[in-house]
């Protein structure tokens, strides 16, 4: 063994002349190094003994205890328990999270700045088809049988009881306006005989109109007043009737269809009352196209040299077609379709003028 | 209970015997505190470290898997919160103590003032003892933390350098220097040490 392996074996030795105190001698007697540095480290080992020993405080020892103790507890234990017990929650953690009745409150605050949100027009509208619900039970033929095709299924009752009528209800209404009554039904359907095309637009914005008047309870009177064909008294009666049971009585499949007739009715009054405007606005403009063709004709008799333009072709050319004079409309409107300027508005009155 | 190994009693106490834990913590509770108390050499801090490193040993006993022996467990265990405390003391700018400061000719161990009783005070067995833990609280870290697992503890060469993560012949190279350098800061008791060991 030379003095490096010495070195290296040093702790070696040192345990083994424990066991073995002649054979470490004779392995450090050939060498006076190695024989020192045996005795150097040994004599330090003997020092290092002597380092004081403290003892660990005896109050987290029985802490360390006492949690060791408290797993053996936990071992013969429901895992629920267990994890129940070991989620304690620290004290700042506990008064910084959030209270269960603080998160309700803030829903409850988001939930009313949400409704209180909703653009008035939106309620108005809401409103204004309750209203017209109740308008609807006041409307007295609209109980007439053969209007079946609603069908059941069209209308829910709400918390309240009163009956609400779905979309699809209020479409087949619409429909009902612009569509022909079965015959079987004996009752036909107001504007039955009006082109569809030009109907439904105006049963959609008459319904409309009817359901923002009715909110300002304005729609028994508007209905009655131009729907000749309800019975004013009969109206007033089913009026009063419904608005003191509307809530309650209107239920059930019937008084969806009721409601839904009564709809309908409503806008066929509208309706009249259109009708009585255009008629009175197309006499006006019958009027006017008299004046307009006489002073026409007497310029054309009175001035040889007069020549029109066609923008004034044009215009006697309608004038013409509306009194019904399709002849000389038919030559005014050629006439000015020869310009390129009135061109298409002068084809499109030369379309619209009946065959000959 | 007491001729169990430590590794049987570990298990014992993992299926629900308190009393094998007890048994194991009393081999090891002195030898523990006192590695953590010259590792760190600061008491608080050292009782600190050793309760969290039994509360882990406590809590993680089921991941113990009987391939190291529990005593390499537990130290690598509390060598990690050591190293784990030292990481935090640094990152808060706390200086270390064997670091030598600027304008400083020695680190600051060497420095502070012994706040212990003096040799007038104390026996000669005391004064002793005090000069060999101001000794082995002076040497480097590497050295230290080795020589404590030997000397402390009593562990093999092989097992502290499980714990210490490096080879056994590193190991046995640092307690070398470690007790040459004891043994120079003390060469003034080294042959009253050599008469109390009975040497010829």
């Amino acid at each position: 063994m030379n003095c490096e392996d010495c070195k290296e074996r040093v702790f070696e030795l040192i345990e083994r002349e424990a066991v073995d105190p002649e054979g470490v001698r004779a392995i450090l007697a050939d060498c006076p190094d190695c024989r020192a540095e045996f005795d150097a480290m040994k004599a330090a080992l003997v020092l290092a003994e002597q380092l004081p020993v403290e003892e660990p405080p005896p109050d987290i020892d029985a802490a360390i205890l006492r949690k060791a103790a408290l797993r053996t507890e936990n071992a013969h234990k429901p895992a629920a328990e267990v994890v129940q017990e070991a989620t304690v929650v620290p004290l700042r953690k506990r008064l910084l999270q959030t209270p269960p009745w603080a998160m309700a409150a803030v829903a409850l605050l988001a939930v009313g700045l949400g409704v209180w949100s909703i653009p008035r027009d939106v309620q108005l509208e809401s409103e204004a088809d309750s209203a017209v619900f109740e308008a609807e039970e006041a409307v007295p033929f609209a109980e007439a049988p053969g209007d079946d095709a609603l069908g059941g299924g069209m209308a829910t009752e709400d918390a309240f009881g009163a009956v609400q009528v779905s979309d699809e209800a209020k479409v087949a209404a619409l429909n009902e306006v612009r569509e022909p009554a079965p015959v079987a039904s004996g009752a036909p359907a107001k504007g039955a005989a009006r082109p569809a095309r030009r109907e439904l637009p105006r049963a959609k914005k008459r319904l409309d109109a009817l359901a923002k008047r009715s909110a300002s309870g304005a729609v028994p009177e508007s209905a009655a007043a131009s729907a000749p064909e309800a019975p004013a008294q009969v109206q007033a009666d089913d009026r009063a009737t419904a608005r003191a049971a509307a809530p309650v009585a209107a239920k059930g499949e019937a008084a969806a269809e009721r409601s839904v007739q009564g709809v309908a009715v409503a806008a066929d009054a509208d309706f009249a009352d259109e009708e009585a405007e255009d008629r009175g606005a197309k006499s006006a403009e019958a009027e006017d196209c008299k004046a307009r063709v006489a002073a026409f004709e007497r310029r054309l008799r009175g001035d040889k040299g007069y020549e029109p333009g066609p923008e004034e072709e044009l215009a006697i050319g309608r004038c013409y077609q509306t009194l019904g004079d399709t002849a000389k409309a038919r030559t005014w409107l050629q006439r000015a379709a020869t310009d390129p300027a009135t061109k298409r508005r002068a084809q499109k009155a030369l379309r619209s003028l009946p065959a000959n | 209970m007491s001729d169990l190994s430590d590794e049987e009693l570990l298990f014992a106490y993992r299926h629900g015997d308190g009393e094998a834990f007890q048994t194991l913590f009393g081999r090891y509770r002195g030898p523990l505190f006192n590695f953590l108390l010259r590792r760190v050499r600061d008491r608080g801090r050292a009782e600190e470290l050793y309760q969290d490193s039994w509360s882990k040993v406590i809590e993680r006993c089921d991941e113990f898997r009987g391939d190291a022996k529990f005593s390499t467990w537990l130290y690598t265990i509390a060598r990690n919160a050591c190293i784990d405390h030292q990481r935090k003391m640094k990152f808060r700018g706390h200086a270390s103590l064997d670091e030598t400061q600027r304008g400083a000719s020695h680190p600051m161990v060497e420095r502070v003032a012994n706040p212990g009783l003096g040799p007038d005070e104390l026996g000669v067995g005391e004064a002793l003892r005090e000069r060999i833990a101001s000794a082995v609280e002076d040497l480097p870290e590497e050295q230290r933390e080795v020589f404590l697992l030997r000397q402390l503890q009593g562990l093999a060469f092989k097992e502290v350098a499980e714990v210490v993560g490096v080879p056994v012949n590193t190991v046995k190279s640092r307690m070398r220097y470690a007790l040459e350098r004891l043994q120079l800061g003390l060469e003034d008791l080294r042959e009253q040490a050599a008469e109390g060991a009975g040497e010829p």
